[in-house]
């Protein structure tokens, strides 16, 4: 097990023009640890997590596993374990053949290796499929072999990268739960791959949610989600996403862009000039409140979901419609008159650059 | 009216298929025909079976001799070939290293010299390397040839190989030559296989570099001594004889074709069809 | 708020104290690490043999050819040649040229290969686009056709112009016999030994020979065509000819522009077949089998070297030219 620190890592992408896919990133991950690198396509979290393998050089900065630089480490040699998103078992090989050869190649002994892939595959419940090719296993027991050849020789981190996008809605919420409680078994430090934020919330010990090759926020999931720390964090988590409203600051009132008249409102904030509000739909009240912004809305559409209802509604505080959650057994008319609130500590405010003012006073309960 | 249409169709069809099969196969045919037969006679339908020919075949020169040098310089080439070009395709398809494509693209050309291009220089370095004739000369002269179209073919199939099996594998430790013989060679045996073959099929046919490099009977191979059976002069060829010999020799290739045609297609689709 | 008080049920041991971090902050590696820089050590290591081969093997003797075509070396005497410059090639003595470049059979070689290379591979273009339409049509036995057409591409040349040197002769071939039954012609033609006929006689044993490779090249890419585009053409009731001309034509044109490079380069470089066929007949007489005679045969190493490296030339330029025409691209590094 060990800890990992990154200073300044960088990875450059040589040819007609050089594209840099990881901008100089800082981040300390704790021995044991569940890290989940969460972002969009494109972002860098895959290249980031093949440069913490050694599969991808690292074009600057260093890269340290406890105290030591692992830079010009081979994968074998900075001992880490790693899980495919397309599980990449050898085809050719037994279940048993593909978990052992990491460890044949290390030249043990049949008996512990034996030993040791027996141990790991009654901990992940393959134990009776050893003997089959991995053509004859299905995607779950697949991604269980992918993950057991991770495990068997015992590495100092784990790597996933997005190993669960294969599979289907059902058995990939079942693996989730596996891999947590693998990981609360095993205890190593663990570094998740994926594009799913529910997958982020629900895993990782720290959420790292990166753009552009850059960090934007790293925090654990419920600081992620109820301080993002600027409006990309604020727009890529949470599901739906949270309502942005331009606003303007002044003097610690609040003025909306109001087509009929502009009103003000007093803010928890400490901020002067253009701005962003920014209220989670999950967070907005029907019913009149103290210290909430009243609107006027129409609904436009309305989606039932079951155990909740979202309301697109249209305002002329912003071009984009409102979305709000309400209970699931909601049914109102489209095109009818409705009154919400924006509950002010509930609110978010961004500067004009996007970043995340912080509350005055009274910190708002999670 | 329409069924009448359609019912033409197939049978147009029909015809098509049929008229090419003759055009392919009705020279075996006659060469069947002709290679059963004692003397001259109709050359349509088999009048005696005599294996007459067959046995003067073996009789009148080292036949079985010429078949064993093929077969022997075919799969030499063939190991010799195979062995260096698995290497150099791993190089070529899975490490990012600069000068790759042109190094290809030298290659490609290689395999597209005009034989008689080499022939004098080929011809002294055989001399130097006393192997003048000597079947490994021709195993020389053939790797040259069949090395660079085994490599070109190679690469493309192990350009298929999913990445994320060989860092699979990387991860686990394997160093590039266990990549190679652990993983990439039981992975890729039928496109060894559909490579092999084409390489084994190019040898066993050649014949400039084997009529020119051979002396002696002994060591002809099949093609070459086909060639040099001959009568008293050149008005009385034993065609019955040669006949014979090149059913005999072509059989083989019939077998093969016949049991390896998708990987035999796959190979040449894969060496060609790119671009 | 504070990170650790949603971490994980289990205790956290805090990283240990470290020794000064970004003695190489801000500093630029190379750019590879020294795993990718042993790879790629690894990488050429493996390429040692085949480079190695290569280059002794067919780079050595190609470079000995163009050399030895500047000398007056015999095969008798391949060491004490002289350097004669030019004088292979070309040379003005006494009110004559002399060398290849003055010997009117060289350019018949060359005028014999260039008509055999643009007959037979235009020819055997147009019948294996045909056959390979046939073959791309589904009906029971397709399998075994497939397999029957290739069976002429395998067996040996020597064998293919073997038996149809026996189909085609004067007196006894069947090729004759069945003609003049349909009273196609009225009297034998010594096919192989007629100069108006011998050099039609070689492209249609040729076209035989290698009309399978063109089809089942074309039938490969035939086969990768999207079926939309049909489904569609059928759809607006496209006259199939005109959806042959107008999709399928232009579609598979990059695959048949490379399936004839190859096909290409292999006929300029024709020899088993009219070595068999009609021996060293100046009628048919290739550069291939001009360069040999004058090097084997008239163990004249100096001058077939040179004819030998004329045909190097020829065969690279005239390939060059038509890749450069055509617009083809080799892309050495494309992934499928």
């Amino acid at each position: 097990m060990s800890s990992i620190e990154f200073v300044k890592l960088e990875k450059v992408y040589k040819g007609l023009s050089d594209f840099c896919a990881v901008k100089g990133v800082d981040l300390q991950i704790n021995e044991g640890e569940f890290v989940v690198f969460v972002g969009p396509s494109g972002c860098g979290k895959s290249t980031l997590l093949r440069m913490i393998a050694g599969l991808e050089d690292i074009s600057g900065g260093e890269l340290y596993f406890g105290d030591r630089c692992v830079n010009d480490l081979s994968p074998k040699e900075r001992g880490i374990g790693m899980v495919f998103q397309s599980y990449a078992l050898y085809p050719h090989m037994s279940v048993f053949d593909n978990m052992a050869f990491g460890l044949t190649l290390e030249k043990g002994s049949r008996e512990t290796i034996k030993e040791k892939v027996e141990e790991v595959a009654r901990i992940l419940q393959i134990d009776h499929l050893l003997d089959r090719k991995p053509k004859a296993l299905s995607g779950g027991q697949r991604q269980r072999v992918a993950i057991g050849r991770a495990i068997v020789r015992q590495p100092n981190v784990f790597l996933f990268d997005e190993p669960l996008s294969n599979l289907d809605a059902s058995l990939r919420v079942q693996m989730r739960i596996e891999i947590t409680k693998l990981h609360q078994r095993l205890k190593t430090t663990s570094i998740y791959v994926t594009h799913d934020q529910v997958e982020a919330m629900t895993m990782a010990d720290k959420i790292v949610v990166l753009n552009q090759g850059r960090i934007m926020q790293v925090g654990s999931p419920l600081q992620i989600y109820n301080e993002p720390a600027n409006t990309f964090v604020a727009g890529f988590m949470g599901s739906p996403t949270m309502n942005f409203i331009d606003v303007e600051a002044k003097d610690d009132q609040l003025s909306l862009r109001n087509g009929q008249a502009s009103r003000s409102f007093p803010m928890p904030f400490h901020y002067s000039g253009q701005a962003t509000l920014g209220i989670r739909p999950e967070h907005i009240e029907l019913q009149p409140q103290a210290d909430a912004i009243p609107v006027e809305t129409r609904i436009c559409v309305v989606e039932h979901l079951g155990n909740e209802t979202l309301l697109y509604l249209t305002t002329d505080l912003c071009e984009q419609p409102l979305v709000v959650a309400v209970s699931g057994e909601t049914s109102p008319e489209i095109g009818s008159a409705l009154s919400i609130y924006l509950p002010l500590e509930r609110c978010h405010l961004f500067d004009a650059r996007g970043d995340a003012v912080r509350r005055q006073g009274k910190v708002t309960v999670s | 009216m329409k069924a009448l249409k359609r019912r033409t169709g197939q049978v147009l069809f029909a015809l098509a298929v049929l008229a090419l099969l003759i055009y392919t196969i009705f020279p075996f045919y006659i060469a069947i025909v002709t290679s059963l037969q004692g003397g001259e006679g109709s050359f349509y339908l088999p009048q005696d079976f005599d294996f007459g020919n067959y046995v003067s075949v073996f009789r009148e020169q080292p036949f079985f001799l010429n078949i064993l040098n093929s077969a022997l310089v075919s799969f030499g080439t063939v190991a010799i070939s195979l062995l260096i070009a698995v290497t150099a395709s791993y190089a070529l398809a899975r490490v990012h290293f600069r000068g790759r494509t042109t190094l290809l693209l030298t290659v490609l050309g290689v395999s597209m010299f005009p034989q008689v291009a080499v022939l004098s220089g080929m011809f002294e370095l055989v001399r130097l390397l006393g192997l003048y004739n000597n079947l490994g000369s021709l195993v020389l002269s053939y790797t040259v040839f069949s090395l660079p179209f085994s490599v070109w073919i190679l690469t493309t199939f192990m350009r298929g190989i999913p990445k994320d099996l060989e860092e699979a594998a990387i991860v686990d430790g394997a160093t590039p030559w266990q990549i190679i013989t652990r993983i990439f060679m039981p992975v890729l045996w039928p496109a060894l296989v559909t490579t092999g073959l084409l390489a084994f099929i190019g040898a066993w046919n050649e014949f400039m570099f084997a009529i020119t490099f051979i002396l002696s009977n002994e060591q002809r191979t099949v093609p070459v001594a086909i060639s040099m059976i001959s009568g008293g002069s050149q008005y009385e060829m034993p065609w019955g004889p040669i006949m014979a010999a090149s059913v005999i020799v072509t059989v083989p290739l019939i077998l093969l074709v016949l049991v390896f045609q998708r990987k035999i297609v796959e190979g040449l689709t894969a060496g060609a069809v790119k671009g | 708020m504070d990170i650790s008080t949603v971490s994980g049920p289990q205790a956290r041991t805090l990283p240990v104290s470290r020794s000064p971090r970004g003695a190489q902050q801000g500093k630029k590696t190379t750019g590879l690490s020294g795993f990718s820089r042993q790879r790629i050590r690894t990488a050429w290591l493996f390429l040692l043999p085949m480079i190695l081969g290569l280059a002794c093997v067919a780079g050595w003797p190609l470079l000995r050819t163009f050399y030895l075509g500047f000398t007056d070396s015999s095969l008798s005497n391949l060491d004490g040649a002289n350097f004669i410059g030019f004088e292979n090639y070309l040379v003005y003595d006494q009110g004559e040229w002399y060398g290849i470049l003055a010997d009117s059979l060289w350019w018949r070689a060359v005028g014999n290969t260039v008509y055999i290379t643009l007959l037979s591979v235009s020819l055997e273009t147009v019948l294996g686009v045909l056959v390979a339409l046939i073959l791309h049509a589904k009906f029971p036995g397709r399998g075994l056709v497939r397999a029957a057409i290739l069976i002429p591409w395998a067996i040996p040349t020597v064998v293919s112009a073997k038996m149809w040197g026996w189909m085609l002769h004067d007196q006894y071939g069947v090729i004759n016999d069945l003609l003049m039954s349909l009273h196609l012609i009225s009297s034998p033609v010594a096919w192989t030994v007629n100069p108006d006929t011998v050099l039609g006689t070689i492209v249609a044993v040729d076209v035989w020979k290698t009309t399978p490779f063109m089809a089942l090249l074309t039938l490969a890419a035939l086969q990768m065509l999207p079926k939309d585009c049909y489904e569609a053409a059928r759809v607006d009731g496209i006259h199939p000819i005109k959806v042959f001309f107008k999709v399928t034509l232009p579609l598979i044109k990059p695959a048949l522009v490379v399936a004839v490079v190859f096909r290409m380069l292999d006929a300029l470089r024709i020899f088993d077949l009219i070595y068999i066929l009609t021996s060293n007949s100046e009628d048919t007489m290739s550069i291939s089998i001009y360069a040999r005679q004058q090097l084997i045969d008239f163990q004249q190493v100096g001058y077939g070297s040179a004819a030998s490296t004329l045909v190097f030339l020829l065969v690279f330029g005239l390939t060059l030219g038509y890749i450069f025409a055509t617009r083809l691209k080799f892309d050495g590094s494309g992934d499928h």
